[in-house]
């Protein structure tokens, strides 16, 4: 992630607590052993706190450890567990979100100046609306609504909704995960997720992975289970989803306890597959099957930086096709410790063509580029659009 | 034969002493001669270490007398001897008064199983239970009182809460649509299954039995606040505020309420009135950190970031200071007999 303009990558990272053997109590042996009055794993309130760190780029392609000097070491005690980098107030300049785990979520905002501030209460997406601390797992960016810009959408812990931040606007949020219509699955402990079109309607759906944490629960025949199946979310929409997850074949509907969930067009039939890691299992990798029956087209974009950083990661990418506007961006990690394809995947719909295509470059240059006919990768390289 | 006689004589000697001497006592303490009393059932107990109304009586009188400690292994040896539900309930409430509550629960399961029905019992055992944060046993007995009892509509909502603390969200909701069947005019029974339809994400018929709710007990704060809330939730900013109003008249420092209100006073525009709001329910809830987090955003949106982040150190170091304001009671397992 480009956080200073300046061409070079910085990786921001984290360690979601400070766990030794020697010290934490056996399961049910003090209070943050036990779960529903079960006897588990300790963990994570009563343990020590993890921390974040931020890794600059040398220009020797080296990394130093540079959490001090821009602010993000000076919040304490948070059990964070994934960093997305992202421009999520739209000044062009590469915030951090923190989903963290029974502490407050954390937004960094960058403040142009080489340092981050803490902004997550502020803009509202550090607790629930209640104040509550949440189960933070995995996080997805996108912009589900179509107005631009950038939403998040936070997995939880079971026993309480994803959160669907909805972006109002200089980067306050809303969370309309009830309006949405995704407050349907409390049962699931959510890891993995995006927002992602993967039926090429030109809308944003969004894919979760699920397992618990608890092997015992199994033992324990409680109507909670380990493993877990997944979800797909349909975006109707005007702001709301339907979950089509039984509709959505055997590879949904089987039950693994899910972390990661990588997105990518795997076999590259113009549709988003989604590669999953499991606990104490081999990895899923489910196809998309739309691709054989659908109509819908899409378009793929690949980014080439030069001023910016070669792969262009903290590019935002806007397409005009069919009328509509959608956008998208290029991350360098989100859902779970996960990675997606880096090339852009839009659907378009009944859209032909796509009309044009605007590039705001991680070194704050904004390009335009022609568009092209659906069904085709467009390669482009900064500096070669319309500034 | 004249032998065999006197053996009999010389066996049930000490045994009719002994039970002489507890009626003696007994007579003592009822004339209120605590020491004479106390005497006697000494003696009695040291002719027959197992008398088991000496060492009934001995141990009411001493738990009775706020000697609790010295009462609690004479009521365990009387069990022992004769175990029953007379003796098992006060040891129950001997340890309670220790301060015991495992051998409190305990005492109280041993006396269940000499009266299986008797609800009154499981109702305190309940609590006990509960108090215990052992929410799965505190449902479970409650569960068995309701089978007992199946009209009793406070039974069926002590055990809906007790589900819902256990965190079994199902056996919760089983029971709320149950209650609301049998208890039609309870303004509890359909805000219990209102609010687990919320939980569900069934916003339609959740509004629907939380509004019955509203109209059956217009006294009855929470509907009104739920009510509001899922209203702000759909972003119904405009009909949220009345029912949101209607349960602060009813509980002024019902701070959701409060918060939930300025939310969609904020989202209307009314960024002052939603600032006073807060302010008013910071001073009536003085330890929630809820009224500082919404204050902050507000802030944050007047674009005076340093109120907005002063506001929300106010609201981590209320939620530091006062944990269980905001966190919910984790259920344990009880542990297994010793």
């Amino acid at each position: 992630m480009n956080f200073w303009k300046q061409g070079l990558v910085s990786v921001p990272d984290t360690s979601y607590q400070q766990f030794d053997p020697a010290t934490t109590p056996p399961p049910g042996k003090a209070s943050n052993c036990e779960w529903k009055g079960m006897p588990v794993f300790c963990g994570p309130r009563g343990l020590p706190f993890g921390s974040a760190t931020l890794y600059h780029q040398r220009a020797d392609a080296t990394f130093e450890d540079v959490t001090k000097a821009p602010g993000i070491g000076t919040v304490q005690g948070f059990y964070a567990f994934t960093p997305v980098a992202a421009d999520l107030n739209g000044d062009g300049w590469v915030d951090i979100y923190f989903a963290s785990n029974s502490t407050p979520s954390m937004l960094f905002r960058n403040q142009k100046n080489g340092t981050f501030r803490e902004i997550g209460t502020e803009t509202g997406v550090a607790l629930n609306e209640h104040g509550f601390e949440q189960g933070g797992n995995g996080v997805g960016v996108g912009d589900y609504n179509r107005d631009g810009l950038l939403d998040i959408v936070k997995t939880n812990f079971s026993g309480d909704h994803p959160n669907l931040y909805r972006n109002t606007g200089g980067g306050i949020f809303e969370d309309a995960v009830l309006s949405a219509g995704l407050a349907i699955n409390p049962q699931f402990v959510g890891w993995g997720v995006a927002l992602v079109d993967l039926d090429n309607d030109g809308w944003q759906d969004i894919f979760q992975v699920n397992g618990h944490v608890y092997l015992e629960l199994d033992k324990a025949g409680r109507s909670e289970t380990y493993t877990q199946p997944r979800l797909v979310y349909r975006n109707l929409g005007g702001g709301k989803f339907e979950d089509v997850s039984a509709m959505a074949g055997a590879g949904l509907a089987a039950r693994h306890s899910s972390r990661g969930a990588v997105f990518a067009d795997f076999d590259n039939d113009g549709d988003i597959d989604v590669a999953v890691m499991n606990m104490g299992e081999p990895p899923s990798l489910l196809r998309n099957g739309l691709a054989a029956g659908s109509t819908a087209r899409w378009i793929k974009v690949t980014l080439e930086g030069v001023t910016s950083n070669r792969s262009a990661i903290g590019a935002l990418v806007t397409i005009e096709a069919g009328g509509a506007r959608q956008t998208l961006p290029r991350l360098g990690q989100s859902s779970f410790l996960s990675q997606n394809e880096l090339r852009l995947h839009f659907g378009l719909g009944a859209a032909e063509a796509v009309d044009s295509v605007t590039v705001r470059w991680p070194s704050g240059a904004t390009e335009v580029f022609a568009g092209c006919a659906a069904g085709a990768t467009l390669v482009l390289k900064e500096g070669s659009g319309r500034r | 034969m004249i032998l065999a006689a006197a053996i009999v004589l010389a066996l049930l000697m000490p045994q009719s002493t002994a039970d002489s001497l507890a009626e003696q006592g007994l007579a003592a303490a009822q004339q209120g001669d605590g020491a004479g009393s106390a005497r006697r059932w000494q003696q009695a107990i040291a002719m027959n270490p197992r008398h088991y109304a000496a060492l009934f009586n001995y141990g009411v009188y001493l738990h009775r007398s706020r000697a609790e400690a010295e009462a609690a292994p004479l009521l365990d040896r009387a069990a022992a001897v004769q175990p029953g539900y007379q003796v098992h309930f006060v040891r129950g409430l001997n340890f309670q008064k220790l301060e015991r509550r495992e051998d409190t629960i305990r005492a109280w399961q041993a006396a269940l199983k000499f009266q299986p029905r008797n609800l009154k019992l499981m109702q305190v055992l309940s609590v006990e239970f509960s108090q215990g944060r052992y929410f799965h046993e505190t449902a479970a007995v409650l569960r068995e009182a309701l089978a007992v009892a199946p009209g009793e509509e406070n039974l069926y909502l002590l055990a809906i809460k007790a589900y819902q603390d256990a965190g079994e969200e199902a056996e919760a909701a089983q029971l709320a649509a149950q209650a609301v069947e049998c208890f039609p005019r309870s303004a509890r029974a359909q805000f219990e299954y209102g609010f687990y339809l919320q939980k569900r994400g069934s916003t339609a018929p959740a509004l629907e039995f939380l509004r019955k709710a509203m109209e059956l007990d217009p006294r009855y704060e929470e509907p009104f606040f739920f009510y509001g809330d899922l209203l702000v939730k759909q972003s119904e900013w405009k009909p949220a505020l009345a029912p949101l109003r209607q349960a602060l008249a009813i509980r002024p420092e019902y701070s959701p309420a409060s918060v939930a209100l300025a939310r969609a006073l904020m989202n209307l525009g009314k960024l002052d009135e939603a600032v006073a709001e807060l302010e008013q329910a910071a001073k009536l809830d003085p330890k929630n950190a809820q009224p500082w987090m919404m204050s902050s955003q507000i802030y944050f949106r007047m674009g005076q970031e340093e109120k907005a982040s002063a506001a929300k150190e106010t609201s981590v170091r209320l939620r530091r200071e006062n944990p269980s304001v905001l966190e919910a009671a984790q259920a344990r397992p009880f542990p297994a007999v010793r």
